[in-house]
């Protein structure tokens, strides 16, 4: 067990008298066994010293985790070479620093801790390799507990920074009673629970009005995105973050509106056959059957026999979708969305409107055009290289920067890559982490007719649907999609020029997906939505008011993290040769092999309500995954084929704690920033 | 890399798994190579035994190529796995003449909306399975097509191909008859060798993995002896113009059993 947290240390740093006789002298002895409260001084050749307190248990602190510790609470992220000494006295009572190079020295260290607290000494030695960190490997388990620990504090930091001034006091009592209850009661390999508690229904009224109304929607976002919710909750909140109900429903009227809308499901389901022809009707039952047969079959809610009655509501949801959809009709992978909705709204109707929801956002990834995919791949790719610019070279070299091992991350919204409940915490989590997108009136339950033979698809004549499915673009249709992958990132990554081309890119798919996909009138509305840009500030507000030390040093422009990016476009001469050179796109910079021109500085990212196509967190997941895992990638040399099965044997196995903490830091860093480049023009609403 | 599983008892193969076909073979010698069974007695089959031969599984929607590799490398028939989204991996390990030796069996999504990322994994592929579905003509329509893309990533004359029919349980034998017919002239057309399969009873399906371990392995140990003068370590193993000439020969033993 360790924990950091200045405040609340110093406190507890004051001992308490030693008078008071053998009982005072007995409970010292006791408390001293369990806990070793430690101060830390960094020395950093010109910089003034910093300091850190918290607290460890000696039982389970060896050096690896009081390294990592230490790596943590200075931010040395990617910098291994520093030296560990504490301060220990003599037989004369002499005090010096002694060197701390074992777990021998630490056993020591502990063993001979100063009251009221061990004080340790951190000196960073500039450009030199520390022996001491050889072998020293971010992936073991001993460091992933100190990682939840020291991160789950940062990601508390940011709690108490997102909390009003009063809940913030009554936070603060919280947190220093969840300190003590995990010192008394920690156990090796326990999870650290995350600070903020998942969404009561108490806490979840506290949010509406005296009839019911959600009077604070991006409130409750932040709130969820902090803690989720409470599994027995997600029933009425879903509802919300799936932007089912238009603004303002009192308690009756939510209700009304839900009753209506399952009526108008159940009179679509029972008109398949008046919507498509029996053969097509045949061949999407038939390829829904299959899926839903295949999906989620481990998770009791779909353990049971093939005809029960929620896969046979999962299979009707989703063929409902597909006849009344048909410009989307079913892919594999839809099964997957509806999956965790269908078992947490336990009834059909409602489900199928939050399923509208959902598609509303998602349909486009299934598109067969691959643009919206494209656009994905490319910014997770900007992303990447933005935040790692060494792992993504390697992936460069290894041919795997592509990305497309993350294909089935990005077409479902990572659903599949965590265990079933821990999936369901990480989606509500990234859905409150959009801005709330209410519908005008309705959730529309139809989409658009079929399209005409020039979309590219089969007319009525014959089976449009199956000629839809068995399509292949001619001659170099496959390709259609790497070329886009490609020319997106080149463009984003190329100076004017290139951003040119994207631009034109980008309207053309835009211009494709309004006419395609819905009413230009209800897109030009998602798209000025001022929602967002509010959504975006409260999610960056409390980052900047923060006055806790640890979220300040990881934000500073300074900062040697390298797992954050940049937050200004400034960079040393040396920094511009190393990042620019290696991606140095070819086309669309035409420049004279002799002539020695400095590359221009990174680009940065695309703001909040265009990366990821309005889902940036998502991206930050996936960022989050591939960091887990870049050391033990980089170390084993892995090549294309075994990162893509490396991480094919990790499905439904990812570590949602580790994974949430890192993807909220690295977005909170992003959300900080503010520095971002539109890849859409006159239509960017985002300061920049 | 990381340690290698042992190999299985019975991933051991000390003798040539024989065809299904003879009309539709890579080859139809009843041993193997004998250069081959040579290097091997001689233990010069140089780093064959460390490399992991790809072998990729392509198809029409759900024909069950995920059922297929499921039942080899699981020995099960589960229905309730997951549909693959893009690609998905199985390794198998397998001894052959003595020599360990590792199949990467990449299975792919066969629909369309997929179709844009899998020829991304058809790179470097030492062997190419066709799944086409014995009750569905149009499945074994689109065999050539899939095999056209994956051939846009792949030397031509360095890839085994396999032509498969699965689902052989739903199939009654007068329409089993009829198809086959078909599928044989298809195989032969894009000189690939014809299996029938059921993924459900697991008929022929040890014995076409077998078939596919054994023909890459020789593939491989023969390309190795090729380059054995002038190998570098890390090189891709490349089958050498030597294996053109099991085509010529099935060719030639196919005109032998035309009278």
């Amino acid at each position: 067990m360790a924990t950091t947290s200045a405040a609340s240390d110093l406190a507890c740093s004051a001992a308490p008298s030693p008078v008071g006789g053998a009982s005072a002298a007995a409970a010292v002895e006791e408390e001293e066994r369990e806990v070793v409260r430690v101060r830390v001084k960094k020395c950093e050749s010109f910089l003034s010293p910093e300091f850190r307190s918290f607290a460890v248990d000696p039982q389970i602190t060896s050096l690896d985790v009081l390294q990592h510790i230490l790596i943590r609470a200075f931010d040395l992220n990617g910098k291994k070479n520093f030296g560990i000494s504490y301060l220990a006295r003599d037989r004369l009572g002499q005090e010096a620093f002694l060197s701390l190079l074992s777990d021998w020295d630490l056993s020591t260290a502990f063993a001979t801790a100063s009251k009221p607290y061990l004080q340790l000494r951190v000196d960073i030695r500039p450009s030199e390799d520390s022996p001491l960190l050889e072998d020293w490997d971010i992936i073991s388990p001993k460091d992933v507990i100190g990682s939840d620990v020291l991160l789950a504090d940062k990601r508390s930091s940011l709690t108490t920074a997102a909390l009003p001034f009063t809940q913030s006091i009554l936070s603060q009592v919280g947190r220093t009673l969840s300190k003590v209850q995990q010192v008394l009661s920690w156990s090796y390999g326990e999870d650290v629970k995350p600070f903020k508690p998942p969404l009561s229904d108490a806490e979840f009224h506290t949010y509406l009005n005296h009839e019911g109304q959600l009077s604070r929607p991006e409130e409750l976002r932040l709130r969820i995105y902090h803690g989720g919710v409470e599994p027995s909750l997600r029933k009425v909140v879903w509802r919300y973050l799936l932007n089912v109900y238009p603004d303002g429903l009192t308690g009756r009227e939510r209700m009304d509106y839900m009753k209506r809308k399952s009526r108008e499901y159940e009179q679509l389901k029972s008109e398949w056959a008046q919507r498509v022809n029996p053969e097509d009707l045949e061949f999407i039952r038939s390829t829904v059957l299959k899926d839903v047969l295949r999906t989620d079959r481990a998770h009791p809610y779909y353990a049971g026999p093939e005809d029960g009655p929620h896969l046979r509501a999962l299979h009707d949801l989703l063929t409902t979708y597909a006849v009344t959809h048909p410009q989307v009709s079913y892919c594999q992978g839809m099964s997957d969305l509806a999956s965790p909705i269908l078992a947490v709204m336990d009834h059909e109707g409602h489900a199928f409107v939050c399923f509208c929801g959902i598609m509303k956002r998602l349909a486009a990834n299934f598109h067969p055009d691959g643009r919206a995919m494209a656009t994905k791949f490319a910014h997770l790719k900007l992303l990447l290289r933005h935040a790692d610019p060494d792992f993504y070279q390697y992936l460069q070299e290894a041919g795997a920067d592509d990305l497309f091992f993350c294909y089935r991350w990005l077409l479902l919204e990572l659903k599949r890559e965590f265990a079933f409940d821990d999936a369901l915490r990480m989606l509500e989590v990234t859905w409150s982490s959009l801005p709330p997108d209410p519908p005008e009136h309705e959730v529309e339950l139809v989409g658009p007719p079929s399209q005409v033979a020039d979309t590219g698809f089969g007319s009525h004549r014959g089976r449009p649907v199956r000629q839809r499915h068995m399509l292949r673009p001619a001659g170099g249709g496959s390709s259609a999609f790497e070329d886009a992958v490609v020319h997106l990132a080149t463009s984003s990554q190329g100076p004017s020029s290139g951003g040119r081309l994207l631009r034109q890119a980008s309207l053309d798919g835009l211009q494709q997906l309004r006419d395609n996909m819905s009413p230009r009138k209800d897109l030009l509305v998602q798209l000025s939505h001022p929602a967002t840009l509010i959504s975006s500030k409260s999610l960056s507000e409390p980052l900047l008011n923060s006055p806790d030390p640890l979220l300040s040093s990881s934000s500073r422009p300074d900062s040697p993290s390298s797992s954050s990016p940049p937050s200004t476009q400034e960079a040393s001469p040396s920094g511009d040769v190393a990042v620019g050179s290696p991606s140095m796109p070819e086309v669309g910079s035409p420049r004279d092999p002799g002539k020695s021109v400095p590359p221009p500085p990174p680009m940065g990212l695309p703001p909040p309500q265009e990366f990821g196509r309005g889902n940036p967190f998502m991206l930050f997941l996936c960022l989050a995954i591939l960091l887990e895992h870049r050391d033990h990638i980089m170390r084993n040399g892995l090549d294309y084929n075994e990162l893509a099965m490396h991480f094919d044997r990790l499905v439904r196995k990812h570590h949602l704690g580790r994974v949430l903490r890192r993807a909220k830091a690295l977005f909170a860093d992003y959300l900080q920033s503010e520095v971002w480049d539109s890849e859409e023009g006159a239509e960017a609403t985002a300061p920049s | 890399m990381n340690i290698l599983a042992p190999v299985r008892r019975d991933r051991v193969l000390a003798e040539l798994p024989q065809c299904l076909k003879k009309e539709a073979a890579l080859h139809v010698r009843k041993d193997f190579h004998p250069r081959v069974t040579c290097a091997c007695q001689e233990h010069r089959t140089g780093t064959v035994g460390f490399k992991i031969s790809k072998v990729i599984v392509v198809g029409d929607l759900s024909v069950g190529k995920t059922c297929l590799i499921n039942r080899f490398c699981k020995d099960t028939f589960d229905k309730n796995y997951k549909a693959t989204i893009g690609v998905d991996f199985e390794m198998e390990r397998f001894e052959v003449l003595g020599v360990p030796f590792s199949l990467q069996l990449w299975d792919t999504a066969g629909q369309e909306r997929f179709k844009c990322i899998a020829s991304t994994y058809y790179r470097g592929a030492q062997a190419i399975i066709i799944v086409f579905n014995l009750n569905d003509v149009a499945s074994l329509e689109h065999s050539k097509q899939w095999l056209a893309d994956a051939l846009k990533e792949n030397d031509p004359s360095n890839v085994l191909l396999f032509l498969v029919g699965s689902k052989k349980d739903l199939s009654t034998p007068a329409q089993y008859s009829l198809m086959e017919k078909d599928a044989l002239k298809v195989a032969q057309e894009i000189k690939a060798e014809y299996w029938s399969v059921s993924s459900l009873t697991g008929e022929n399906v040890r014995e076409f993995f077998f078939r596919v371990a054994a023909l890459t392995f020789e593939a491989n140990v023969l390309a190795e002896l090729e380059k054995s003068g002038s190998r570098h370590i890390g090189d891709v193993v490349r089958i050498n113009s030597d294996d053109k000439n099991l085509y010529l020969t099935a060719s030639k033993k196919k005109a032998t059993c035309c009278p």
